[in-house]
């Protein structure tokens, strides 16, 4: 991360450069919004997205050998060649609190990827913590960044309806990677029609002012009477159900801000809704990715979280090619390669297209332009993308599968390869490389620092300042 | 640990049965007739266990010299979504569900099941999703003749406010499964003044008022108020609470007017009036909720829907083979459950139910019809019991092969409340391919039991898989696998010994766990939280035990087995939380 004085290179870079980068073809969504005096310009909105996949990578085609910006483009990884001075491959990171009671490596990596917290191992409790995004959402408010909404969850699976998750932990912690707080998960929106809704409820554009004056007075009338409500019954009940209903109330606050707040940004077009429904895997992953950056563009949200599946996700990928023969088995058997060699070829394939679709939604980022010059989405965003363990085989915490994509506002010095811990000689996944015992939250608490919002997250103890 | 001293052995032997054996591994003894003694599980639950055995009770309840008092407490339920669904059903006469339309968040599970009040969580998207249903489903409901004449009863243009205060003070009531004071009434009804007040009609207020009840906690909660919310001591719950308790459990919906008015005239609590009403609400349409719910996630019968077998491979599982698949097993534990068969029915059934397309697929003569139909298997011992239906053996199979490692997991966890854990970190869980095709998948897994950090737990899970071994992996009856054929005969720990799946069924019908396990699960779906095992003065232990007795002793009647979890003093007690 760079110093403020870093920052401001960046912009009298933006500066010097002027207008230049105007002239590519804007995007489908973009107006033409009046340019505003590069003097005048409001500070450009920071985002953030925490970019979850499941079951692992296959570490041997993902950690380069060398570190900083000469590193050969990891084979898995050879979807983001073109947006290579837009990320970083960050390795060695270790995620201590992931590490479950004994067994349930995937809840409990999952329940601590953003957190850095240690789930309690339980069925029928939970108890966790809060996830960089929520503090971050929460940070952003207090420094008076009100958006529509607080922040977005996005998933791809709602989660089965029947059967245990992950031994002896509860569901909350696989299926969710937000936490409000310690017994709060967020669950994600997993339809694609659903996120569009969000973004853009209580949006009519063919209301009047005074209807739509009358309209949001009554939700408020609403909305107030529920909350008197929610304070009559609280102080009838216990604390533990008191808990409940404080869940509850911050959910009317939130929906009386998405009911009662300002209209999308005008820079931003509704374009054509999803479908009622995506059944199709692919297609679904790729509006999913549409719709976080048409919630920033819209400026709907600042902070987005996506899950690509669910902790020990099973999907085959019968679309994808291994050795000649489609991918039938499922995502988490295969991730226990036990170093057989088939398992590998699956897992590389499975993983090189998963990196195909980021690469898609880095590549979409960078098309809309935002705030001066060739100011991005992406150059003013930081997205942070991991799993829930390293090897899906040995199920470790450590020397975690981390991209760091985006420029943070100039914060971030993307473009290389970061090592933590021991240098890499031969990769092979059962005597790989040393991890070492930085956290993965200092990660995590420098993500938040390139939104302004100064806090830790989990077992964090600082700010890393090398990327 | 504080060593209490009580007639432990029982609690123990409970604590062993139905705790998860976590932390060393499989220990021995599942599937083994009798024995559940102490000490036997390592589980966290019963860590004192293989302590001294003071209280010498041999599974009796006898000579205990501490007596549980303590009920416990339901963390207050938010409606999950079937609930929601029903409620919503029986509410405003919603014919669709509610849920799907609008797209509410998947609820998390917690002890199997999505009743589990403390999983219950709520979020903005929550509320997002609870605001754009009522009010879309309160709109249809108005403009619906047969809906409306469920909220109002007057004419609303002329009667106007009169006729909006009189809708509230039947709707709400109803909405809250409760009585409502007048000022609660007064307070709702300022909503339909405010919109009056803007020069909008009495109808747009009501809309308002009673989109507000249905966003207050009073309806998406169903709070259960201790006297005195930091006081240990038990106490009875209120008869409304009572209601939606038993209304819940048996319908996943509200109390329906005949419960309500028990709970009003202050005798539900009463047994005659209580079991009375038991017995007429499981005789109702709205205890399908037990099936859909109930045995939807005990039975895996929800994971019909949801599972991807490899169509490549089986061209022949299709959209009306799984539709098929899934009645079979609905049917199957309807018929057990209301009809008054004794419950290792299920596993045993010498009939089953099914249409053309599923007679056809099992190789059973056709039925004549595309309606599922009661089936005689009394030459076809190979369907015997829904271990054998196609619907359980799909969903605990991979999407391209079988395993007998998931289906005999299942059996121990559902059928038998034996926890296995997943395999231990660093151990190779990759058996080594047959490259030859020279070996079975069977031969291939047996790799399992000469590793000992293996074996502990597949010793147990592997044996009944193999048993299960003559289905494919969407069910279909084989001999072969691949080039070879497929051998079903297993030994189980306790060295019985058996040949295919309908012996093995016989003894997992015949193991009193069981029964117990059974019993646990339905304690556990209806109270809608965990067990408590650890605590020697709380009463679930002896309420389960008490619950397994009498199970059997009924013949195991599952009717009975849910009079019995109604009757609990863990069902109709509860106590505050304390500081």
């Amino acid at each position: 991360m760079k110093s403020y004085q870093g920052e401001r290179h960046a912009l009298s870079r933006r500066l010097f450069l002027g207008g230049a980068a105007v002239a590519v073809g804007l995007p489908f969504l973009e107006s033409l919004t009046p340019r505003v005096a590069l003097a005048d310009a409001p500070a450009a909105a920071k985002r953030l997205i925490y970019f979850w996949i499941p079951n692992g990578v296959w570490m041997d085609s993902f950690r380069p050998a060398l570190v900083g910006p000469n590193y050969t483009m990891p084979s898995v990884l050879s979807a983001l060649e073109p947006h290579r001075a837009d990320f970083s491959i960050i390795t060695g990171l270790n995620n201590k609190p992931a590490v479950p009671d004994v067994v349930g490596d995937h809840a409990s990596g999952t329940s601590a990827f953003i957190t850095c917290v240690h789930a309690l191992k339980s069925e029928t409790m939970i108890h966790l913590g809060a996830s960089a995004d929520q503090i971050a959402a929460q940070g952003l408010l207090k420094n008076g960044v009100k958006t529509r909404i607080p922040s977005l969850q996005l998933g791809i699976d709602g989660g089965g309806s029947a059967g245990g998750c992950d031994s002896g932990y509860s569901c909350a912690y696989t299926n969710n990677i937000s936490w409000a707080d310690a017994t709060t998960p967020l669950p994600k929106i997993t339809d694609p029609l659903q996120v569009f809704n969000q973004i853009f409820q209580g949006y009519d554009s063919m209301a009047t002012a005074a209807e739509l004056a009358k309209r949001q007075a009554y939700d408020k009338s609403v909305l107030d009477y529920v909350t008197s409500d929610i304070t009559t019954l609280n102080g009838k009940l216990g604390k533990t159900d008191r808990v409940k209903l404080d869940q509850y109330l911050t959910g009317v606050r939130a929906l009386e801000q998405q009911l009662t707040g300002t209209e999308p940004t005008s820079t931003c077009t509704k374009g054509t809704a999803p479908p009622n429904k995506v059944d199709d895997y692919a297609t679904k992953v790729k509006w999913m990715m549409d719709l976080m950056v048409l919630a920033f563009q819209c400026d709907a949200t600042r902070v987005t979280s996506f899950m690509l599946g669910n902790a020990g996700s099973q999907r085959s990928y019968p679309f994808l090619k291994a050795n000649g023969a489609p991918i039938v088995r499922g995502h988490h058997d295969i991730s226990h390669h036990g170093g057989n060699a088939d398992s590998i070829v699956q897992l590389i394939a499975i993983n090189t297209w998963t990196f195909e679709q980021f690469g898609y939604l880095l590549g979409k980022m960078k098309a809309v332009s935002d705030g001066a010059g060739d100011a991005n989405l992406l150059t003013n965003s930081t997205i942070f993308l991991s799993s829930d363990i390293s090897d899906g085989d040995m199920h470790n915490h450590s020397d975690m599968p981390i991209l760091l994509a985006g420029h943070g506002g100039g914060m971030l010095k993307p473009g290389q390869h970061i090592r933590y811990g021991s240098a890499i000689s031969a990769p092979s996944w059962k005597s790989r490389p040393a991890a070492s015992d930085v956290p993965v939250a200092n990660l995590l608490q420098t993500t938040l620092a390139t939104v302004g919002v100064t806090a830790t997250v989990g077992d964090s103890t600082g700010v890393l300042t090398e990327v | 640990m504080i060593q209490a001293r009580h007639g432990r052995a029982r609690v123990q032997a409970l604590a062993a049965l139905l705790s998860s054996v976590a932390l060393a591994g499989c220990t021995s003894g599942v599937i083994e007739g009798t024995g559940f003694g102490p000490g036997q599980g390592a589980g966290a639950s019963s860590s004192n266990g293989g302590g001294s055995s003071d209280g010498g009770a041999s599974g009796g309840a006898g000579g205990a010299s501490v007596v549980a008092t303590d009920p416990g407490r339901v963390t207050m339920h938010r409606l999950n979504l079937a609930e929601y669904d029903n409620t919503m059903r029986d509410l405003l006469g919603t014919k669709t569900r509610p849920s799907l339309d609008f797209k509410f968040p998947q609820d998390d599970r917690g002890s199997d099941f999505d009743n589990t009040a403390d999983v219950l969580t709520v979020s903005p998207l929550h509320l997002s999703s609870y605001n754009t249903a009522a009010t879309a489903l309160i709109a249809a409901a108005m403009a619906a003749p047969a809906q409306r004449s469920l909220l109002v009863s007057c004419d609303l243009s002329a009667g106007g406010a009169t006729c909006a205060r009189s809708a509230l003070e039947s709707f709400v009531p109803r909405a809250w499964r409760r009585e409502v004071s007048s000022a609660e009434i007064d307070k709702l009804f300022g909503l339909v003044t405010l919109a009056t007040g803007k020069g909008d009609s009495a109808e747009t207020g009501l809309r308002l008022a009673l989109r507000a009840a249905l966003l207050s906690p009073n309806f998406i909660y169903r709070p259960e108020i201790d006297p005195s919310p930091a006081s240990l001591t038990p106490h009875p719950l209120s008869e409304y609470e009572l209601a939606s308790r038993v209304s819940y459990f048996l319908w996943s919906s509200m109390p329906d007017a005949e419960l309500l008015a028990a709970a009003k005239a202050g005798n539900l609590h009463e047994p005659g009036t209580l079991s009375a009403q038991v017995k007429r609400m499981l005789a109702s349409d709205k205890a399908q909720a037990l099936v859909d719910n109930f045995a939807g996630q005990w039975m895996y019968i929800r994971l019909i829907d949801e599972v991807a077998p490899n169509t490549t491979l089986f061209p022949q599982f299709d959209a009306s083979l799984r539709a098929a698949f899934k009645a079979e097993s609905q049917l199957l534990f309807r018929e057990v459950a209301f009809n008054g068969l004794p419950a290792d029915q299920l596993l045993t059934a010498n009939f089953t139910f099914a249409n053309d397309r599923l007679a056809k697929f099992y190789g059973l003569p056709a039925v004549g019809s595309d309606t599922p139909k009661r089936v005689d298997l009394s030459n076809n011992p190979a369907r015997r019991g829904f271990l054998s239906h196609g619907g359980l053996l799909t969903v605990n199979s991979h999407s391209d092969r079988t395993s007998p490692v998931r289906r005999g997991k299942y059996v121990l966890t559902q059928i038998l409340c034996t926890e296995i854990p997943p395999p231990p970190p660093t151990v190779n869980t990759t058996l080594a391919p047959d490259s030859t095709g020279q070996k079975t998948l069977r031969q291939v897994l047996e790799a399992h039991v000469k590793s000992p950090s293996c074996a502990s737990c597949h010793s147990r899970m592997d044996p009944i898989g193999f048993g299960m071994e003559g289905y494919d992996a969407i069910g279909a009856s084989r001999t072969m696998d691949g080039n070879l054929p497929v051998d079903t005969t297993g030994k189980l720990p306790t060295g019985e010994e058996f040949k295919g799946l309908s012996e093995l069924s016989d003894i997992i019908a015949r193991d009193p766990g069981f029964p117990r396990c059974l019993a646990s699960k339905v304690y556990t779906y209806a109270l809608g939280r965990g067990l408590v095992l650890t605590d020697p003065n709380h009463m679930d232990a002896t309420a389960l035990g008490t619950l397994g007795t009498d199970f059997s002793k009924s013949g195991l009647k599952f009717q009975d087995l849910v009079a019995g979890v109604i009757t609990s003093p863990t069902f109709l007690n509860r106590r505050g939380e304390g500081g």
